[in-house]
């Protein structure tokens, strides 16, 4: 018996809902904008949907935990998030949680309590 | 840019609050035409870049929604399960009370069985439409708001006893209203209609027409007074002393003026047993008067005994 390929999906999306969060606000810590930072993102390996990204940088905005400038510099204007102070310490929380499950994982894997 | 992508931006700014359109516009924008330049630099013809790109965002009205924040449901989990049980309650509740209420007042004035069914049925379709509709908005409206309600938290005070054997089910409760709905319509019909009509046409009532000026609309009221207690005695969920004692008050009320109508010859109609020509009706003290007399004082006797006997439970 194995699972399907679209129950598998669908646990992979549940796995990295949370993973995304914590990556935004890690690389958040030099400035991004929209596009520039979904590809940012998937250098690293963290595939987001554009779709998700840009709402989800304008929430973490308003919840404080990144801060924004317009840049209307460049070629076209755009939209720079940084990890705000509460962001940062946002992050060191979630990634101890992250580590915290991580292990224990690894102990369930081994057989250890 | 083309019109594919003011199209789609239009789309998405549409269910936008005003004050962060301007700001959500530009930076849209920028992004779709960021992605188009990157995909147009690797080589992707410029049109079917844009295509991919805008496909790729999806529905506009579900962006547009994650950018406000607004929820893609009616009504979330928060609130499902209090908006279930109190559609419930409201319907099981409110519904048969106005249909019975509005199905007797409508027979005592006088319009025949056959429009009063069609018309309560009518009704009472009408108003649970009603209720599952406004009780749908508000909760819609709440889970909207950005004021939640005090938090209901369910407690273990909350858990439903399991059923008993002395327990009320609803379907009993239902067949009782029935039951009694019927009697009283039989009750109200017998001045207006009657399978037998005197000579000239008219319907002759069983009962005595003297009745209607007190005792009929009294035990009417009785019947319907013993519907109300059904609903609450479901509520209630099992037999208890208040009820039982109320029982027992509801069941003198019908069956002592009910036992001295008959031992005083007031009830029966002579004119029905004539024009059926089975001659007067009935005589007091005759096997026919003394068996019916039995009967309601053993059915009103059990049903009091066995209410008690529940509650003691």
């Amino acid at each position: 018996m194995t699972y399907d390929e679209a129950q598998l999906e669908g646990h992979l999306k549940e796995l990295r809902r949370g993973s995304v969060l914590l990556s935004v606000l890690l690389i958040l810590n030099e400035p991004g904008y929209g596009y520039g930072l979904l590809e940012r993102l998937s250098e690293f390996g963290v595939d987001v949907d554009s779709n998700t990204l840009y709402p989800m940088l304008r929430r973490l905005e308003k919840q404080g935990v990144l801060k924004s400038e317009w840049d209307t510099e460049g070629t076209r204007p755009r939209k720079y998030y940084t990890t705000s102070g509460e962001g940062v310490e946002l992050a060191r929380a979630l990634q101890e949680a992250w580590r915290e499950m991580t292990a224990a994982l690894e102990r369930l894997e081994r057989g250890e309590s | 840019m083309s019109e594919l992508t003011d199209r789609y931006v239009a789309a998405v700014l549409r269910s936008i609050p005003d004050k962060q359109r301007v700001d959500i516009e530009a930076e849209l924008r920028a992004s779709i035409d960021d992605e188009i330049d990157a995909r147009a630099a690797a080589g992707e013809d410029a049109g079917r870049a844009e295509e991919e790109v805008l496909t790729t965002l999806g529905d506009p009205d579900r962006l547009a929604a994650s950018y406000s924040g607004r929820p893609g449901h009616l009504i979330g989990p928060d609130l499902f399960f209090d908006y279930k049980r109190l559609l419930l309650v409201l319907l099981v509740s409110v519904v048969p009370i106005v249909v019975v209420v509005l199905a007797a007042v409508r027979l005592l004035g006088g319009e025949t069985f056959g429009e009063v069914i069609f018309d309560t049925v009518g009704t009472a379709l009408t108003l649970a439409v009603h209720i599952v509709f406004w009780t749908t908005l508000i909760f819609a409206l709440i889970e909207r708001s950005n004021q939640k309600p005090p938090e209901t938290e369910w407690s273990l005070a909350k858990l439903p006893a399991l059923p008993t054997p002395g327990s009320i089910k609803l379907s009993d409760t239902i067949a009782s209203m029935v039951v009694l709905t019927l009697v009283i319509a039989g009750l109200s019909l017998t001045g207006s209609a009657s399978p037998v009509t005197s000579a000239a046409g008219a319907p002759v009532s069983l009962f005595d027409p003297d009745l209607w000026s007190f005792w009929l609309p009294y035990f009417i009221v009785v019947l319907s007074i013993e519907i109300i207690f059904e609903i609450v005695k479901y509520r209630v969920g099992r037999w208890t002393w208040p009820l039982a004692s109320v029982n027992l008050a509801l069941n003198s009320a019908f069956a002592i003026p009910a036992v001295y109508l008959l031992a005083t010859d007031q009830i029966l109609n002579d004119e029905f047993f004539e024009t059926l020509g089975w001659g007067t009706a009935p005589d007091v003290g005759s096997t026919t008067i003394n068996l019916t007399i039995a009967i309601i004082v053993a059915i009103a006797a059990w049903d009091v005994i066995d209410a008690f006997r529940k509650a003691r439970r």
